[in-house]
């Protein structure tokens, strides 16, 4: 018999923890963006995994629509790092702080 | 049975690509972990029988987010002009949480672990998912391509040097 089907949700959940844990402890800012990737990919799998449980492609649809706008999103993500290095000539989360009063 | 082999092995890669990206000090590293997490994820896509995704997130995730991620990477090193380490603090107090956290869904998991699921027939073919597409959602089918547009000409205006 194959893998019952909560083994998957339950790595979806690990994975998408692993990606919480990383956003909260990077300093850079590269590396939280590389965190919010890895949760984006954990609940793709949970999502992945009720749309074969229940026969239903609804799952399926979002997320081709969830990975289409992540790209857009890490696209933009990036121009802005980029800018804010040609400013301030630092990665680090802690010292981009130009709002702060 | 093969596919109870072939699930540990693509888990077991995935966790442990997953906790390298969050751990490793460099950078480029933590990019490359990412890149293998990705495709373990699309391997298990193809276990779970929906290879239309595990072709899409190899195509657009590990073959354009993960690049675009690198060649951020690149150009926030060059510039400086030395090796950019990560340093990590508070990982001690982040790993505390992230323990808390995942012993808190376990505990929602384990009171729904009468539930009995089983795996229906399969309709996740290319066909069916392009007719539900292009008729049930096709209004936001064709605003994700506005969106993407959209993304484009921001990202150019951001960046751009004036």
């Amino acid at each position: 018999m194959n893998v019952p089907i909560q083994y998957y949700i339950y790595l979806g959940f690990i994975v998408f923890s692993v990606g919480i844990v990383g956003v909260l402890t990077r300093r850079n800012v590269i590396g939280i963006l590389m965190s919010i990737e890895l949760m984006l990919n954990g609940s793709n799998l949970v999502l992945v995994s009720f749309s074969r449980i229940h026969g239903d492609t609804l799952g399926i649809i979002f997320v081709i629509f969830t990975i289409t706008i992540t790209v857009a999103e890490v696209a933009i993500g990036l121009a802005l790092v980029i800018q804010a290095f040609r400013l301030k000539m630092t990665v680090n989360a802690d010292e981009v702080n130009l709002l702060k009063g | 049975m093969l596919e109870g082999i072939l699930f540990w092995v693509f888990s077991m890669g995935l966790m442990l690509s997953s906790l390298g990206v969050i751990i490793s000090k460099n950078l480029f590293r933590s990019a490359v972990y990412l890149v293998f997490s990705l495709t373990f994820t699309s391997l298990l896509f193809l276990l779970l029988k929906v290879e239309f995704l595990a072709f899409l997130q190899i195509l657009l995730y590990a073959g354009g987010v993960a690049v675009l991620l690198v060649f951020a990477i690149m150009v926030t090193r060059v510039i400086v002009g030395k090796d950019i380490w990560q340093q990590s603090r508070g990982l001690g107090w982040g790993i505390l949480f992230g323990l808390i956290f995942v012993g808190i869904g376990f505990g929602f998991f384990k009171a729904s672990s009468h539930l009995n699921f089983s795996y229906p027939k399969n309709p996740h073919g290319v066909k069916e998912i392009g007719e539900v597409l292009f008729t049930r959602f096709f209004l936001p089918f064709e605003i994700l391509s506005l969106l993407i547009v959209a993304g484009i000409i921001g990202a150019l205006l951001i960046s751009r040097k004036d």
